[in-house]
């Protein structure tokens, strides 16, 4: 009879453990589809390398940040990005900047250096200061980005640097609807940068 | 009914003031107490109060506390410092008239290091109490330490010397390189100009300090330059930094009977000196000289056939004969010098030594013995007098002049020196300088024949392939080089495996980049943890995400 007690006593403490669970983590990452593409060296003319974004803080988490206050940001506990932010923007970048610039050579990430290679180049280096979400229903991105331009003869010099600004109101309510907005506005943001780097070239 | 008043008699003085009295009684009690327990004052009187101070520095006799300075001022002259100090009562005996008072600090001398402990503690005054019954409360602070405490037992001697170089107190007297004592006064006659050492030796050493023992400075270093060669001999460490007085005995010498308290010896310039003038049994002798003495001097030797017989004194000797010096005599042109014949190197008993010189001498003069000077080196003209038969010499006879005995001489030194320095030409003469111009000449002949067949060997076709060889060398020395380069540029290879974009590089970076994201990981689990510590036992109760909401 004890251990009967016993038993039903562990199973209502598993029960009301396991009934205690209330809120699932839901992972988001962009949308934006990886289309066809391939592109040769001789047919480009200049190679753009796009530096890993570097985004400041509670940004680069895997909580999708939100700005509660004017100061305040919270970072979602159960909102999560599917990787790092940093890792999914710089992606994101050099496969629209990739598209959108046609003769140039443009790579990402880790730079991929062969005694031919580094010669001379471009590089594309972005600090994001925000990219979150806010309680008036925008979504936000803003930083700067600069350009640089390596030669053998004339070392690495900056070429251009610009700041930018986005806030844009989110289509739809929740993380969903913020998740899209910030993807857009970061597509827009690289378009831009396409075409500054295009008339900025040397 | 009638009332009678009770009157009673009050007493005069109220119990009340027994009170006061009982204190009072104990306050003279006590301050008599006081009185009773404080121990004597004593001053003293310092140059400075440098490490002085009043209420801490102690004054100690043998490390045990005596007593304490209790206040320091100026004296009214304002040219030294007045300690007074308070000696406990139970030591009021140890302040006699010939106390010694002296501070104690960090002091490093040729006897080594002491008084280290005061460099923490501080400076303290050293009390050593005199054997005087006469007691006083004024003393002067000595500069140095008492060099010797009254309790060191052992001997007192005197030193005097008249050349010896001048010694500091506290020099160490050394008997065969052990130090046996040390001078304790040094003071300067003036009237005789001689340096009076006191020296002290501890006990049992006072009894090596024997009648026939012999002092000289010991210098550090000791270069003696003589016919047998270049002899160096060093002392001790302390010797060196100080120098020092050593006391032996003669060589083969037996010691004498031991000397007594305040015994006086000479201190000589050195071992050699000491030898010298060891020998206090002695007769003076005049010698005429018809002939320069040019290049003798007072310490000459006096010899009888090599074999040292005694040292001139004065040369020439200041004898005043009837007001004038005896050397300017009308009469004669001789020149006086005064030896003296040492008994004790005739022999070591002198007293029989001397017995014997002065009854064979008149005999020997008789069959021809003539004091002469001989040249002793010719590099500096010394000479010295030497005795010798001569059985061709007029007749002579020991003559008198003052207080002195005449030794007849004969000029037969100059003579000698002559054929001394003729020799000397003749071997000049015999260094056949013209067979060496010869040989050099024919060396030179040999060295131009050498010249011409050196010129002969270049123009030969052989020499002047020379330079083929050179490019063959050098050719082979290139090819060294070009695989030197090989070797480097593999070197740089290897080393360009470590550089960005390398193989190596490449999967640094790709490790560093999976270490990023296993943090990324796991930071909303440390964030949930931070927030929620009991997370891993029940569910996560974190804050629910603010909802992005349009416009």
């Amino acid at each position: 009879m004890k251990q009967l007690l016993l038993i039903v006593a562990a199973l209502v403490t598993l029960a009301g453990c396991s009934a205690s669970i209330q809120t699932a983590t839901q992972y988001y990452q962009f949308e934006q589809p990886i289309a066809y593409s391939s592109r040769n060296v001789k047919d480009t003319d200049a190679q753009l390398r796009v530096q890993t974004v570097a985004l400041r803080g509670a940004l680069n988490n895997l909580g999708i940040a939100m700005k509660v206050d004017r100061n305040q940001i919270h970072a979602a506990n159960y909102n999560l990005w599917g990787e790092s932010p940093d890792v999914m923007l710089t992606a994101t970048a050099q496969q629209t900047l990739f598209n959108a610039m046609p003769n140039w050579m443009v790579i990402k990430g880790l730079p991929v250096i062969t005694e031919v290679d580094q010669q001379t180049f471009y590089e594309l280096e972005y600090e994001v200061h925000h990219f979150n979400g806010d309680m008036q229903g925008n979504a936000d991105i803003s930083g700067l980005w600069r350009l640089y331009y390596t030669h053998p003869e004339t070392g690495r010099r900056l070429i251009s640097i610009h700041n930018f600004s986005n806030v844009v109101p989110i289509d739809d309510d929740g993380y969903d609807g913020l998740v899209a907005t910030l993807e857009k506005t970061w597509l827009n943001i690289n378009l831009d940068v396409a075409k500054a780097i295009e008339q900025a070239r040397l | 009914m009638t009332e009678t008043a009770n009157v009673t008699k009050q007493p005069k003085i109220s119990a009340i003031w027994i009170i006061p009295l009982v204190a009072l009684l104990v306050g003279l009690w006590m301050l008599y107490q006081y009185q009773a327990n404080v121990g004597p004052t004593i001053y003293i009187k310092m140059p400075h109060a440098e490490g002085i101070i009043a209420g801490k520095t102690e004054i100690k006799v043998r490390s045990v506390k005596i007593g304490q300075i209790d206040a320091i001022r100026l004296s009214d002259s304002q040219d030294s410092v007045i300690a007074r100090a308070q000696i406990d009562k139970n030591y009021d005996s140890l302040l006699t008239e010939d106390a010694k008072i002296w501070v104690v600090k960090p002091r490093i001398d040729e006897t080594g290091i002491s008084g280290m402990s005061t460099l923490l503690s501080g400076v303290y005054l050293e009390f050593a109490p005199g054997e005087s019954k006469k007691l006083k409360e004024r003393f002067a602070l000595q500069d140095e330490p008492a060099l010797i405490g009254k309790d060191v037992q052992g001997g007192r001697f005197q030193l005097l010397s008249y050349n010896a170089e001048v010694l500091e107190v506290s020099t160490g007297i050394f008997f065969k390189n052990y130090k046996i004592g040390q001078i304790e006064t040094a003071t300067f006659d003036w009237k005789n100009q001689a340096m009076k050492y006191g020296i002290f030796i501890n006990e049992p050493y006072q009894n090596l300090i024997t009648l026939n023992s012999i002092f000289w400075v010991n210098a550090g270093i000791e270069i003696d330059l003589s016919a047998d060669g270049i002899n160096i001999s060093t002392g001790s460490l302390s010797k060196l930094l100080k120098g020092g007085i050593s006391v032996g005995l003669p060589e083969q010498q037996a010691p004498g009977d031991i000397a007594q308290n305040g015994h006086n010896f000479s201190l000589s310039q050195s071992y050699k000196e000491a030898l010298e003038e060891r020998f206090y049994d002695f007769d003076y002798y005049i010698i005429d000289f018809e002939q320069s003495i040019r290049g003798l001097r007072p310490g000459a030797p006096v010899e009888y056939r090599g074999t040292r017989i005694g040292t001139v004194v004065e040369a020439p000797a200041n004898i005043i004969v009837n007001g004038k010096p005896a050397h300017f005599k009308n009469h004669n042109t001789a020149v006086p010098v005064l030896i003296k014949v040492e008994y004790g190197r005739l022999y070591h008993d002198s007293a029989a030594a001397k017995e014997f010189w002065q009854s064979s001498l008149t005999g020997w003069i008789k069959n021809g013995m003539r004091a002469s000077l001989k040249p002793g080196n010719l590099l500096t003209g010394a000479v010295y007098v030497d005795f010798d038969i001569y059985p061709d010499a007029p007749k002579a006879h020991l003559a008198k002049l003052a207080q002195y005995d005449v030794f007849p001489s004969i000029s037969s030194g100059i003579t000698v020196l002559a054929d001394q320095v003729s020799d000397v030409l003749n071997k000049v003469n015999d260094l056949k300088i013209e067979d060496s111009l010869a040989q050099m000449q024919a060396t030179f002949s040999d060295y131009q024949s050498l010249a011409n067949e050196m010129r002969e060997l270049l123009s030969q076709p052989d020499t002047q392939n020379l330079p083929g060889d050179f490019n063959r060398n050098f050719d082979k020395m290139t090819k060294s080089m070009e695989q030197f380069e090989v070797t480097m540029r593999q070197f740089d290879k290897t080393m360009a495996s470590y550089q960005a974009g390398s193989e190596f590089h490449h999967q640094l970076q790709q490790t560093l980049l999976e270490f990023k994201r296993l943090s990324e990981e796991i930071q909303p689990l440390t964030r949930g943890l931070n927030e929620q510590p009991n997370m891993f036992i029940f569910d996560k109760a974190l804050p629910a995400d603010p909802k992005p909401r349009k416009q």
